[in-house]
Formats: structure tokens, C-alpha cells, sequence
């Protein structure tokens, strides 16, 4: 564990803020969210790559569809299979 | 709701392709354009956004290298700009809007409830000559001024309600019921006499006021005095001191008698309807009439007029009135009464005759009529015996006193 993990643990700052984590919140089966992110990097219909700040992102399913794409966040719908780190 | 602000503001869906669009994309998030509806289809991405951030995408392109064609328009814009040949379509809007508007100024509807002795016409023709009327601006009408005229013109109006609601004026109207029961009766203290109404035996007497001037057996002729107003007083002598005047009240019932003759001719004329009807039109405008006159149908025929005025909600009547006019041919013949039905018809005659004194108060003692049916004509005469109360007040002088 680094220092700045360890400090933001420490102050209890949330390490999205601290670190630049990537968030993903997964509804279902058929919604993801997606915050703090950098940029897309391959998107089509049965895979978005996501490039996080610390690690690309990886969804892979069936009909992916971006319901919308803003600076902030983005809403993936479609049938998710698998979320990978890498 | 976002969707609607999205149509209101107009949004374009895109096809793009090329080079390398997920780059697109990413210049499209560092420049704060917002994309929803993404959609990969093979080779191309297909996307929405607002007509304002299609404009930012000419450098964006370029970069990318990227190739964007519109695919579909959508929003108010885009409307506004297909129908821009049709501006009396949204002038016409205005204009009937700005014209519900105006009419809802002014009063259309003047409902009044609750009235009973006074009728409801009776009360508008006073509201009228009082300048509240149909097609009045709602501005003019004080509330609290109709209630008050109303109950000043109308005594026996105990409570009124006048309300304004929509372009309807309400008004409620509570009217006092005992006034005509709380009239004291008039009491008619003119002294009088009663006479004979009619020629007749008088069967009884019931004096309650007064100095019976007959007895049962006597016959009396039309004015013959029956009970006297004035009382005698007489002194221990029997020699009469003072008159005094009363007003004299009893109960005379006389044997009378009626003379009953009626007849008819046999023949008679008789209307038959041929069925052929014309049908006419005529419109009242004021006072102005136009009509469309039916064709006479024949030489004889019954004319119909059926009149049925316009009116705009329950008591609002326009000067315009429609007229429908029919036109129905009969002819005429001549009819002869078979003895049977001449013999009801007579009986129907004097079945009438009789009802009509049975409601007068009399009790028939005797019917002797008897119905006489010629080759011409039908003729019933006989004489009814009747029991009936004689006596009609017949005022004395004035001057005199009253005995109480």
C-alpha cells in the first residue's frame, strides 16, 4: 500500500478525490455507470475499453449502448457480461 | 423533462465514421460536448446532440479525421422551420386564445335557483331594467349591489346570494313561504242581506247571522229576500226601538229546477287528412322575417307553426328564431251519426252538463232528460231536479251599524 493510499486512509478522504479511482456502479444486469474517468478507448457492441487514470477498464457483453457520454460520467446499457481491471 | 428542454432546443442524430472515432469522442468529452443515444452499428457510431454542439464539430472532425452526416433532425426548431410557409397557423392560435380570453370577460350565463313564488323571467326582466344583463362585462357586475336591489325590489326574498363564477352569475335565492299564510284574512264587515239566486222550494233553513225571512215549503223567486241584515230590537212592549244591521250569514237549501235542451244535427262535417304535408322555413332575424312559403298542398289544409327560438345557455335567448311550417291537406265530407253513436254523443252531452253542476255544489235529486233521435237531427230536453244552496249577498245602504 503507497503513502498516498495510506495517508488518504488515514484522513478518511475518499480516493476517488485522492487517487483518481475509477467508480463503476453496476446495476442489474443492464446498467453500468461509469465516473472519473479519462477516456474510451474502443467501444463497440459487445465491448467498451475505458481508460481510468490508474487502469483501463474493460465491460465486455452483448448490444452495449452509451446512453449518454458527458465529462463527468457515462451510462452503458445493454446486456454486461464481465468487468474487467487491467 | 430533460427529454422535452432537448426537443425544445432541437437535436440532430449523427452517423459517424472514419479514421478513429473513439478519439472523436474523447475530443468531444474534453469539450464538454454531451452525446446520449450512442450506438455502434459495424463500422460507424450513430449518436445525438444539440444543434449548438453540432456547430463546435468542424475542428473536431478534422482532427479525428472523422466523417459526420446527419441522419435525423429533431425538436422545435426544425418544426418551426418546416412550417415556416404557414404563419396564419399560429397567428390563428393567438387569435383564438386572445378570443376565449375576451369572451370570458363578459357574463353568458345568468342561473337563478332557489325562487318559487317569484317566477325566474320575472326576475331577469328586473335584472334587465336594472342593466345586469346577458353580454354584460363581468367588470360591471357588483355582487353585492344585485343582491341588495334584489332584495329591496322583492320583499318577500329573505336571503340572496349573488355569485360570479366563470362567466356564470349565480344567484340563490330564498324566498319567505309564510308570507301569504301570515295575511290576515280580510274580514268584510259590510252589512248584507242574502237573496235568491235562483226560483225554487226552499227545503231547509240554517240561520247563522241575521233574520230568516222564509221557511221549508216556501217558493221563492229570483231576489226574493231569504235571511235580512237587519235586526229589530224591540222594547218589553214589542214595539221596535232601533234597527240594527248585521251581516247576515246562512245556509238556504231549495228544490230547484233545470231546463236542459240540446241538439244536434245528424249530419255533420268531417275532416279527413289526406297525408300529403308541405314543409315550409322561416328564420326571425329581430324583426325581420325571411320564409320560404310552402306550396299549398290542396284547396283545405291546417297550417302548423312550430317556433323554436336560439338560445346560448339556459336563459340567454338570441334574437333569432327558426319557423317550421307544415302544411297539411284534408278534406271534407259530410258524415251521418249512426242512432248509436248520435245517442252517446247526446249522453256525453249531458254528462258534461251534469259534471259541471255536481262541481257547483248541488245534489241532483232528479233527471228526467230524454233523447229524442229524429230522421235530421238528435234532441235531448228534460228537466233536472236539484238540491242546491240558494243565497247571494246583496249589500245593505251604507251608513248603518254593525251589531256585534
Amino acid at each position: 500500500m503507497g503513502l498516498k493510499e495510506q495517508m488518504s486512509d488515514a484522513l478518511q478522504l475518499p480516493k476517488d478525490l485522492t487517487l483518481g479511482a475509477v467508480i463503476t456502479t453496476i446495476t442489474g444486469k443492464h446498467e453500468a455507470y461509469v465516473e472519473n474517468y479519462m477516456s474510451l478507448i474502443e467501444y463497440t457492441e459487445t465491448l467498451i475499453r475505458i481508460q481510468a487514470r490508474t487502469c483501463k477498464l474493460e465491460i465486455h457483453g452483448a448490444q452495449l449502448e452509451i446512453a449518454y457520454y458527458t465529462n463527468d460520467e457515462m451510462k452503458i446499457t445493454g446486456l454486461i457480461e464481465e468487468v474487467k481491471y487491467c | 423533462m430533460i427529454s422535452f428542454f432537448r426537443y425544445l432546443k432541437g437535436y440532430v442524430r449523427i452517423r459517424l465514421s472514419g479514421y478513429s472515432p473513439e478519439r472523436f469522442l474523447n475530443l468531444c468529452k474534453a469539450r464538454h460536448i454531451i452525446i446520449w443515444d450512442l450506438e455502434s452499428c459495424e463500422t460507424s457510431y450513430e449518436m445525438n446532440l444539440s444543434i449548438r454542439d453540432f456547430r463546435k464539430l468542424r475542428p473536431l472532425c478534422r482532427k479525428a479525421r472523422a466523417r459526420v452526416l446527419i441522419t435525423e433532425r429533431h425538436g422545435l426548431p426544425f418544426f418551426l422551420y418546416r412550417h415556416r410557409d404557414r404563419k396564419m397557423f399560429p397567428v390563428g392560435i393567438l387569435l383564438c386564445v386572445l378570443f376565449l380570453y375576451t369572451m370570458s370577460l363578459f357574463i353568458w350565463n345568468i342561473h337563478i335557483e332557489g325562487n318559487q313564488a317569484e317566477s325566474t323571467d320575472v326576475i331577469l326582466d328586473y335584472l334587465a331594467s336594472e342593466q345586469i344583463l346577458h353580454g354584460m362585462p363581468k367588470s360591471h357586475a357588483d355582487c353585492k349591489e344585485i343582491q341588495s336591489m334584489l332584495r329591496i325590489h322583492f320583499p318577500d326574498i329573505t336571503w340572496v346570494s349573488a355569485e360570479i363564477r366563470g362567466t356564470r352569475l349565480l344567484i340563490r335565492i330564498r324566498e319567505n313561504r309564510d308570507v301569504e299564510a301570515a295575511k290576515p284574512e280580510k274580514t268584510e264587515d259590510t252589512p248584507r242581506d242574502l237573496v235568491a239566486s235562483r226560483p225554487g222550494i226552499i227545503t231547509s233553513v240554517l240561520v247563522r247571522k241575521g233574520v230568516a225571512q222564509v221557511k221549508p215549503g216556501d217558493s221563492v223567486d229570483t231576489g226574493t229576500l231569504l235571511v235580512s241584515g237587519a235586526v229589530e230590537i224591540r222594547n218589553d212592549s214589542g214595539e221596535v226601538t232601533d234597527i240594527r244591521y248585521t251581516r247576515a250569514d246562512a245556509d238556504v237549501w231549495a228544490r230547484t229546477e233545470y231546463v236542459y235542451q240540446d241538439s244536434f244535427p245528424l249530419s255533420h262535417e268531417e275532416k279527413h287528412f289526406t297525408g300529403v304535408c308541405r314543409y315550409g322555413l322561416s328564420i326571425q332575424l329581430g324583426n325581420k322575417r325571411f320564409s320560404r312559403e310552402p306550396k299549398a298542398p290542396g284547396p283545405d289544409f291546417t297550417r302548423l307553426e312550430t317556433e323554436y327560438q336560439l338560445r346560448i345557455t339556459e336563459n340567454f335567448y338570441l334574437p333569432l328564431s327558426l319557423r317550421k311550417i307544415r302544411l297539411e291537406a284534408y278534406e271534407l265530407y259530410t258524415d251521418h251519426y249512426c242512432p248509436s253513436q248520435a245517442r252517446t254523443l247526446a249522453q256525453a252531452n249531458l254528462n258534461e252538463f251534469l259534471g259541471n253542476l255536481i262541481q257547483k255544489g248541488v245534489q241532483i235529486v232528479e233527471n228526467d232528460v230524454t233523447i229524442d233521435i229524429g230522421r235530421n237531427s238528435c234532441a235531448s230536453s228534460g228537466t233536472i231536479v236539484v238540491l242546491e244552496k240558494l243565497g247571494i249577498p246583496k249589500n245593505l245602504t251604507e251608513g248603518a251599524t254593525i251589531l256585534e
